[in-house]
């Protein structure tokens, strides 16, 4: 599977991937994006990817709902556990998906050596990602959240809060 | 509204837009204020409904444009 990613993202051009997602998932993807090529990513009806944003799942799956509008420049990377973002979500320019973490607790292994832990990332319906946010392994956003810009997201936020920070935390409750 | 609440008010005003409390008045509005952004009025909102036990529907929380509308607010 990772052979045949590598293969198809070196060798496909920008606009034959656009075409193959829109025939096959009815989604708009940039020609300036590099979306990965593989069966481990659906992507809904009606979805769409801007210019220089990478959407990559070489270990995992990665799930998009329909009618999700994805700015220029994020990056969505699934990790072992997936990534599942649901319907009628806005991702802001430059936001941050991450489906695993690195492992650390070795002092005498270099870091890259020590594999990664992976928890998989859940975002419900109805999610607006402010610009420059990072949305860490394992966290679990509600439906109807959002996230204001270059928040770092590392844990479950309930529906309908309006939050902020590093960590993001609610600081208000849509009703 | 008693001086306790007003003294209150002030406070988390001061709190949330990191302003001197003696500087916070009715008068004061989001032209006035460079950190009353979007995002610090829902937080503003936050903790005065919190402060005083009190609940805004969407609609209040939009309408108010100043510490002084805020203030009548708490007082309904």
């Amino acid at each position: 599977m990772k052979l045949y990613s590598m293969l198809t993202r070196m060798t496909l051009p920008g606009f034959a991937v656009s075409l193959l997602y829109l025939l096959k998932h009815r989604c708009y993807i940039s020609p300036k994006a590099e979306v990965d090529l593989t069966p481990l990513i659906h992507i809904g009806r009606g979805t769409k990817v801007s210019s220089f944003t990478q959407i990559k799942a070489s270990r995992g799956p990665l799930r998009i709902g329909s009618n999700v509008s994805i700015a220029m420049g994020c990056c969505i990377a699934a990790g072992p556990s997936g990534i599942t973002i649901g319907n009628d979500c806005l991702f802001g320019p430059r936001v941050t998906v991450l489906g695993s973490n690195n492992r650390y607790t070795q002092l005498d292994v270099p870091i890259r050596e020590q594999g990664v832990t992976s928890k998989g990332v859940k975002i419900d319906n109805n999610v607006w990602i402010g610009a420059g946010a990072v949305i860490l392994d394992g966290s679990e956003i509600g439906e109807g959240v959002i996230i204001a810009p270059n928040s770092v997201v590392a844990s479950k936020l309930p529906a309908n809060a309006v939050c902020q920070g590093n960590p993001a935390k609610p600081v208000f409750r849509r009703r | 509204m008693s001086d306790t609440s007003t003294d209150k008010l002030s406070q988390i005003v001061a709190d949330i837009f990191e302003l001197d409390a003696h500087a916070v008045s009715d008068a004061l509005t989001p032209d006035d204020v460079e950190q009353w952004t979007s995002l610090n009025h829902l937080r503003l909102v936050t903790a005065v409904e919190e402060a005083f036990s009190v609940s805004f529907t969407m609609d209040q929380i939009e309408s108010v444009r100043s510490i002084g509308a805020l203030r009548q607010l708490i007082g309904t």
